[in-house]
């Protein structure tokens, strides 16, 4: 099958693990996110499927390793950090250097200068673009060779509302036409909008590998909110089925069924339903609630206090 | 290896500090050549002096003198792929580190070859010109050109390599400029006191004797047997050097 495939990949830095035996594929066609907390092991997994870091573990595209291809820029595209690059060189003769080291023509220079909106600095000196334009041009390095795969962490960092919302529409077209996008993010809104599937990592450990909306749906976040006429006839209806529920605003809120099975329950207790509402969780919720006992690095504040 | 090798040629020649060495170089030779050697001519050397062999003089003090700029420009050639972190392009793109590596040495020879001979023979026209300017004639000279200048292209080379390979190994521009600095200057000076007449072995003194440039003199070794003892010290450093490159992380 058409894909990445990372096998059993391992890293440790002396006797701290980094990465921790994870596998996963990313499919044609689609936008793979890569999530995880700070210091989860992101980046060291990119750097790992790449070649870039020695650690255990092999990571095939289409079945061949990276060193088997006699012309990789054409197979995989990266952006792993923002200011990769020399800040006297040009933007211009950055990407040319690029270019000359895939075996892809001077020409699709300009052409990704003018994909990403660089090209009227074409000429300048990367070492002064804010973040920014550093992540446009990182991008345009990325998609120089026309690659089947991108491999991009964080690139939307930096970027003004504008240049996300055009990297969202990018990413979510190369996939589209049979590319598969591998994309790291802590934005998880966007991610949320962009990502057909997710890899999710903590401490080095997979924590899920699965569709963002099978991700959701089975998150304790995701419930539906009902209102009857008797909600005491009705909670004696939810005792018996054992479920999950609380009261909130004048309703009840249930955990892990759908509006279909709060219907039956209500006309067999023979309540009136005023109110029946589908609660989907975010992203962002459904991120903490997985990478809870992930966290390397916690914040003391907690959630609701001042 | 064609793609390879015209990325890392790109990587040379599109950034400043390529042309900043060449000029100042230069500048350095044109002022010892031309000014004090060739118009004051009042440091009494063979050169100033215009003896006989005032050629061998000067490409020897002008290698000596900019070799220097050839192993910095290495160390900024490979140093600045990991201090920029543009080595994960380079590896990725070519995913082959030996090809990677192989790409680098030739490309930074090529230019120690174009660089030394530019060099010397810079060196030559402005001594020539600086003895004109003082009025004089130079005396016949015993200078076997092609010995000269082969001798000068492998001085260049070997010190590109040498700088090449302390950046490969420290990925650091401070710390490999201040080893490539200290061991002629420092370390190589302070073992000489303890080796004596040996001291021409050690690496760099080995290295500067193929051009007649190091500090340590000695009979003990002829620039022909300089040499082949500053290759066996740079093969056995690079063949440390591959090895890490190929097993080290790239960061």
């Amino acid at each position: 099958m058409v894909m990445i495939s990372a096998q059993h990949l391992s890293k440790k830095y002396g006797k701290k693990v980094a990465v921790d035996d994870i596998s996963f594929d990313v499919e044609t066609g689609k936008v793979t996110g890569f999530l995880g907390p700070n210091g989860a092991g992101k980046s060291t997994t990119m750097r790992l499927m790449l070649g870039l870091d020695n650690g255990q573990g092999t990571t095939t595209f289409d079945g061949k390793h990276l060193y088997d291809y006699k012309q990789p820029s054409k197979v995989v595209g990266i952006l792993l950090e923002a200011k990769a690059f020399h800040p006297t060189r040009s933007a211009r003769n950055h990407l040319r250097v690029l270019a000359a080291a895939g075996g892809i023509p001077d020409k699709r220079v300009d052409e990704v200068l003018d994909i990403v909106g660089l090209k009227e600095v074409a000429k300048k000196k990367p070492g002064k673009f804010s973040l920014g334009m550093s992540q446009r041009l990182g991008i345009a390095a990325a998609i120089l060779g026309k690659p089947k795969y991108l491999l991009l962490d964080e690139p939307a960092n930096g970027l003004d509302p504008e240049g996300i919302a055009w990297l969202r529409q990018f990413l979510k077209d190369y996939a589209d036409q049979g590319n598969a996008v591998f994309v790291s993010s802590h934005l998880l809104s966007e991610m949320a909008l962009m990502a057909d599937n997710v890899v999710v990592i903590g401490k080095g450990k997979m924590i899920a590998n699965t569709s963002i909306s099978e991700l959701i749906s089975g998150s304790a976040h995701s419930s539906v909110f009902v209102r009857t006429s008797a909600p005491s006839k009705f909670e004696k209806g939810l005792k018996a089925r054992k479920l999950t529920y609380e009261p909130v605003d004048n309703g009840i809120k249930i955990a892990g069924v759908s509006t279909d099975e709060v219907g039956k329950i209500a006309f067999d207790a023979g309540v009136v339903v005023l109110e029946l509402a589908n609660r989907t969780a975010s992203l962002e919720e459904v991120f903490l609630e997985i990478t809870e006992d992930s966290q390397e690095y916690k914040t003391k504040a907690k959630k609701g206090s001042k | 290896m064609l793609p390879a090798l015209k990325s890392e040629f790109r990587k040379l020649f599109t950034v400043r500090s390529t042309y900043i060495m060449i000029i100042l170089a230069l500048l350095l030779t044109a002022l010892f050549a031309f000014l004090i050697e060739g118009y004051y001519g009042e440091s009494g050397s063979p050169a100033a002096t215009l003896a006989p062999t005032a050629y061998h003089e000067i490409v020897a003090n002008a290698g000596g003198m900019t070799v220097l700029f050839v192993s910095i420009i290495a160390v900024l050639f490979m140093a600045h792929e990991y201090r920029y972190n543009t080595i994960m392009y380079t590896l990725t793109a070519n995913a082959r580190r030996s090809r990677v590596l192989a790409a680098k040495l030739l490309v930074l020879s090529g230019f120690a070859v174009v660089f030394s001979l530019v060099i010397t023979l810079f060196a030559l026209v402005m001594y020539q010109l600086g003895v004109g300017a003082r009025g004089e004639t130079l005396s016949p000279q015993k200078f076997d050109i092609l010995v000269e200048f082969g001798r000068v292209v492998v001085y260049f080379v070997f010190y590109g390599l040498i700088g090449l390979l302390v950046a490969a190994l420290l990925r650091n521009i401070v710390g490999a400029i201040s080893v490539l600095l200290g061991l002629p200057i420092i370390v190589e000076p302070l073992l000489g006191l303890a080796l004596k007449d040996n001291a021409v072995y050690l690496p760099i003194t080995a290295t500067d004797t193929i051009i007649g440039a190091a500090l340590i003199q000695s009979d003990k070794l002829t620039p022909n047997s300089a040499m082949v003892v500053a290759g066996l010290y740079l093969v056995v450093g690079w063949s440390i050097t591959w090895l890490l490159f190929m097993k080290r992380d790239a960061n």
